[in-house]
């Protein structure tokens, strides 16, 4: 077999190109079975486990990263959780505190008011008693004036008083204490 | 850091050590300052120094991989697994939008095998021992080791390894209707254009089709000549470089015509000049170990993301075709 060349070249025979560079079918079967031999063995023995285990490698990363990942969402899920506790127990003690205050300023308002009014009762059934018991008082230290003064009008005048006598001394000794009483409470 | 210093010196004294072997040797240099561009059979059977040294590799490779994985990864990865997984997860991050998260399960173990397979045997040229342990062979000496990657016989194999793959998961993604509509159907808008354009459009996109076919074929011939002229014009270099090398150390810088001329002018003082070259000899090959190392790294990257790119061209378009449909 010859290939045919353009003008100026000689032509040149496929076979001698073979012969130059020595190629021959049985050397070349071999090398190529040989070549493969070393594939097959190198992908059976290297090749397919070193892959196998990078593979296997990657995936665990990945689930690593991923597990890691989820982890730290879920802690910033659990932060977030915590912080709105936090701020809602915060929220709520101050409701509770403002309420209590509330409450409390109500109760000591409720108190005084109270307080004051029994203060304000206690005052004015003490006046009424005091007011009761100088009446009293006065009555019967008028009476008992009253009475005095006819006696020792009598005893002044050896004499003994009619009815009528009695009743003209007890008016002026009643309108005499009358005018110091009031004199001495205007005071 | 003792560590980087111990593979440094491991590093260094093995280039050390085959640079001397070679030069000392002499035989290698003896058979010419360049290598064939075939492999060399070097004992019974047809067995050549390429298929040899595949074989050792491929060992290497298998029990280096063993040994840096251990017997069952672990989630806390030991050095050697995390040295494997940050390998394995690079040229992952890089192939599977490439090819396509769907492709990418059934294609990576090849991707991988490429990777590693092409660059730990276009390292190995770089061993001592490569080159320089030699087996006597009727009356001449041959190297029983040469590095996979510059016999054509190899890199053929892997493109057409990965045409095949190409092919297996062009139907299995697409079927053959979907790789058919590919390489050979109308992609114009047929609300677009007249009707009878339209028709004469598939007389072109058939020719186009066709074209793409054997774009398709050279795509094998492209991936194994580029892989097979890079190392073995590295191994080349290589070997040249030993031969000056050789040249040097032997005190061939005096025989030149560029000393007599440094002696007439610098006089004594160009026997320094000599003295120092002659054992900056032994360096001489030091350089172009590290440009290996940078092409024998780059070469198994662009074979095994050229394979990528071809098995997404195709499966990736078809994706982007079904995503475009539906909306």
């Amino acid at each position: 077999m010859t290939i045919e060349l353009p003008v100026g070249f000689a032509s040149v025979g496929i076979d001698a190109i073979f012969g130059k560079f020595g190629i021959d079918w049985h050397l070349l079967l071999i090398q190529g079975v040989n070549f493969l031999c070393v594939v097959f063995v190198l992908y059976r023995f290297a090749f397919r486990p070193v892959l196998k285990t990078m593979d296997a490698r990657r995936a665990e990363i990945e689930s690593g990263l991923k597990y890691a990942s989820d982890m730290k969402l879920e802690l910033e899920n659990l932060n977030s959780q915590r912080q709105n506790m936090i701020d809602g127990a915060r929220t709520e003690a101050a409701e509770i505190i403002f309420t209590a205050q509330q409450q409390a300023k109500i109760y000591g308002e409720q108190q005084k008011a109270e307080m004051a009014a029994t203060v304000e009762s206690m005052f004015a059934k003490a006046k009424d008693e005091i007011s009761a018991e100088r009446d009293t008082v006065l009555k019967n230290t008028k009476n008992e004036l009253k009475y005095l003064v006819v006696d020792l009008a009598a005893k002044v005048l050896e004499k003994t008083l009619s009815q009528s006598d009695k009743d003209n001394f007890i008016q002026a000794a009643s309108a005499g204490m009358r005018d110091v009483f009031y004199a001495k409470k205007n005071q | 850091m003792k560590r980087v210093a111990k593979l440094s010196l491991m590093v260094f004294g093995g280039m050390a050590m085959n640079s001397i072997a070679v030069a000392a040797d002499g035989q290698a240099a003896a058979e010419g300052s360049s290598l064939s561009a075939s492999p060399e059979v070097v004992f019974g059977q047809g067995i050549t120094d390429t298929l040899v040294t595949s074989w050792i590799i491929s060992l290497a490779i298998i029990l280096l991989m063993r040994w840096l994985v251990g017997a069952k990864p672990t989630m806390i990865p030991r050095p050697g697994q995390a040295v494997t997984e940050t390998v394995l997860g690079g040229l992952q991050s890089i192939m599977e939008p490439i090819v396509g998260a769907k492709a990418f399960g059934h294609i990576f173990p090849l991707l991988f095998g490429y990777f590693i397979f092409i660059l730990l045997q276009n390292w190995s040229g770089l061993l001592p021992g490569i080159g320089s342990i030699l087996h006597r062979v009727g009356d001449s000496y041959l190297g029983i080791l040469r590095p996979v990657n510059s016999d054509l016989n190899a890199t053929l194999a892997m493109a057409l390894i990965s045409l095949v793959a190409w092919m297996y998961l062009s139907i299995k993604h697409v079927g053959i209707s979907g790789l058919y509509g590919h390489i050979f159907g109308n992609k114009a808008e047929k609300n677009g254009i007249p009707g009878f354009m339209y028709g004469f459009l598939f007389v072109i996109f058939f020719g186009v089709g066709l074209i793409e076919c054997i774009s398709i074929i050279f795509r094998g011939v492209s991936l194994s000549f580029r892989l097979y002229g890079n190392v073995f014009g590295g191994d080349n270099l290589l070997h040249n470089m030993y031969t000056f090398s050789e040249f040097l150390t032997n005190g061939g810088f005096v025989k030149t015509e560029l000393f007599r001329t440094a002696s007439n002018v610098l006089g004594g003082g160009a026997n320094l000049i000599a003295f120092v070259v002659k054992y900056l000899g032994y360096l001489l090959p030091l350089p172009f170990y590290f440009l290996e190392i940078l092409v024998g790294l780059i070469q198994a990257f662009v074979f095994t993301l050229l394979v990528a790119v071809y098995v997404g061209l195709i499966v990736k378009h078809d994706d982007e075709q079904h995503h475009i449909n539906l909306e």
